[in-house]
């Protein structure tokens, strides 16, 4: 016998006899930790200890905020922005929504939100990028108390004498000679606006990435003719599309 | 004229160092590939890439931005670093081939006092663990699986499956046998391709990495921050610099470098791991002061890491370097320049 089918054999005669043995708090601790175990980064992946140890760390950053880092809306208590409603809870700073736009958003993607924070009762606006999730308060656990707000991160050390521009790093990586040749043209890089387009494109485009809807609301009204809320929004002031 | 010649790594470490780094080897050749031989894992990588290939069509723009996203937010020294990554998803057919060296290198600069032999070994260590932390990084795409399973829930598994598989080849003698004549024949087919340079105007370095799928492209990030990493081990002289680099970074020297840098970088990495330190970034720049070591102080710590038998100096030397690193770092990130006391 292969040693593979002996181990599966053991493996079964095991949890046979755990069954039999165990109670049924005892059985669901120990399907509990299987899930965990199972569903970890790290099973039946080469993932480095060190990548793991900053797994954890941005899993922690991540409880503190509102914003997911990356567009995972439908899961995990994250929704579109466009999504959100009156009396919806944000899941970090637990922020409460106080008013939405019924959904308007402008061409370029961006959507106002009205706040209230519960501890102060101030409200405030927020102007989030359409494609930006949020996560909400975990409704199963409404008596926990909302994380607090993450502390803003001091920023770096500023020069004297130099407002506003950012001294050279302490450590950093000098360039060596001969090493490498200096290039000349930068322009074969990927441009931050470059990018932005690509996005923006993938968005107006008729496969989307994440989205429940095919098409934007705001497109559907361009591709029917009523851009004057387009063009509106072209003179700066503000515009209406609906679903 | 003497002309460098190429250096092993059983030239370079103990007979009992060899042995270590070959039982490791063995190990990761069953977690990676399994039961799988040869022929099997060939067979089902180039059935898993056009999966993967196909599957990625029509969200490349996506997955170019993301991994480059990704690599920052896993390596924070990026930003720090102010490092620039420019990424992109291409065809098998864009993917170069380098070109074969020529072996000609007829005006060796005068090395003075420098031993030649240990520079190429300390730069051939050097490229190792740039490999192996590309091979480990490659991974890091797990850490942001819940994104990727909003694209295709499938997408994930593959993922890791083919690199496991086209890493887990470097683990077998017989397939570096195979790989080392396909690259004499100029018949290897490159998943990706890295380079860093250093943009003079702007005063930064740029990583610029190609690849034909997603968890390739992860990969090739990370080795082109590894690689700027590397540069850190070289001097001030160019023509000394130039001639290590002719005689050390050879693609013939890939597969035993992807086999065995994986332990080196395992192996320092595991010292920042272990540290009370929770600042990715010290890791980079553990690194870079590792490189920064004379070749003989390099070897000798590479080689008691990977054996785990640092010397109570070694151990001091590094946890009072990652210190220093991390005391800087909090200074740079809240503008206090009193944190010493």
């Amino acid at each position: 016998m292969d040693k593979k089918k002996l181990l599966e054999m053991v493996r079964r005669v095991i949890k046979q006899e755990l069954n039999e043995a165990l109670t049924p708090e005892e059985k669901e601790e120990l399907e509990k930790l299987e899930y965990e175990f199972t569903s970890d980064v790290r099973h039946d992946s080469a993932i480095s200890p060190s990548l793991y140890k900053r797994y954890k760390e941005l899993k922690a950053e991540e409880a503190k905020t509102d914003e997911a880092r990356y567009p995972v809306a439908g899961e995990n208590g994250y929704i579109r922005v466009s999504q959100l409603k009156k009396g919806d809870i944000l899941g970090g700073s637990g922020l409460e929504i106080v008013n939405m736009s019924s959904g308007a958003m402008t061409p370029s993607g961006k959507i106002e939100v009205t706040v209230k924070d519960p501890k102060t009762g101030k409200e405030l606006t927020k102007t989030y990028n359409k494609s930006t999730t949020v996560r909400l308060k975990d409704k199963t656990n409404e008596n926990a108390p909302a994380p607090s707000k993450p502390k803003e991160k001091p920023g770096p050390a500023v020069a004297p004498g130099k407002p506003g521009e950012k001294p050279k790093p302490r450590r950093t990586f000098e360039p060596k000679p001969g090493v490498k040749p200096a290039i000349k043209n930068i322009a074969a890089t990927m441009e931050e606006t470059k990018m932005l387009d690509k996005i923006v494109k993938r968005f107006r485009s008729s496969k989307p990435l994440n989205e429940e809807e095919t098409t934007p609301c705001w497109e559907k009204g361009f591709k029917a003719g009523y851009d004057e809320g387009y063009k509106d929004s072209q003179n700066g002031k503000s515009n209406r599309f609906y679903k | 004229m003497t002309r460098l010649v190429e250096v092993e790594y059983d030239k370079i470490f103990s007979t009992k160092t060899m042995a270590s780094l070959k039982g490791k080897s063995g190990e990761s050749l069953r977690q990676m590939l399994g039961d799988k031989n040869l022929m099997q894992t060939m067979s089902r990588s180039q059935a898993l890439l056009d999966e993967i290939i196909s599957a990625e069509e029509g969200y490349r723009d996506e997955l170019e931005m993301v991994a480059a996203q990704m690599v920052t937010d896993a390596y924070p020294i990026i930003d720090y670093a102010n490092i620039k990554i420019d990424a992109k998803i291409v065809n098998m057919s864009d993917i170069r081939l380098p070109k074969p060296q020529s072996q000609n290198d007829p005006t060796l600069p005068d090395f003075g006092k420098d031993d030649p032999e240990k520079l190429k070994a300390k730069r051939r260590i050097i490229n190792g663990i740039t490999q192996g932390a590309s091979i480990r990084g490659a991974f890091g795409f797990m850490l942001f699986k819940e994104y990727l399973d909003e694209i295709n829930p499938e997408l994930v598994v593959k993922y890791n499956e083919i690199l496991k598989l086209a890493f887990g080849v470097y683990d077998d003698e017989n397939a570096i046998a195979m790989l080392l004549s396909m690259i004499a024949q100029n018949q290897n087919a490159p998943g990706g391709e890295s380079e860093m340079e250093y943009d003079e105007e702007n005063e930064q370095f740029v990583i610029k990495a190609k690849a034909i799928c997603f968890p390739m492209l992860v990969h090739e990030i990370v080795k082109g921050l590894y690689e700027i990493v590397g540069t850190q081990g070289f001097g001030m002289d160019a023509k000394k610099n130039k001639a290590i680099i002719g005689a050390v970074d050879k693609l013939s020297n890939e597969p035993n470098d992807l086999r065995f840098g994986k332990f080196f970088y395992d192996a320092i990495s595991e010292i920042y791991n272990e540290s009370n330190i929770n600042d990715a970034r010290v890791r980079e720049l553990f690194f870079a002061e590792v490189y920064k070591l004379d070749e003989n102080d390099f070897i000798s710590f590479v080689e008691n890491a990977v054996n785990d038998e640092l010397t109570s100096a070694q151990l001091s030397w590094a946890t009072g370097t990652m210190k220093d690193i991390e005391k800087d770092l909090k200074k740079d990130d809240t503008g206090l320049e009193d944190l010493d006391e």
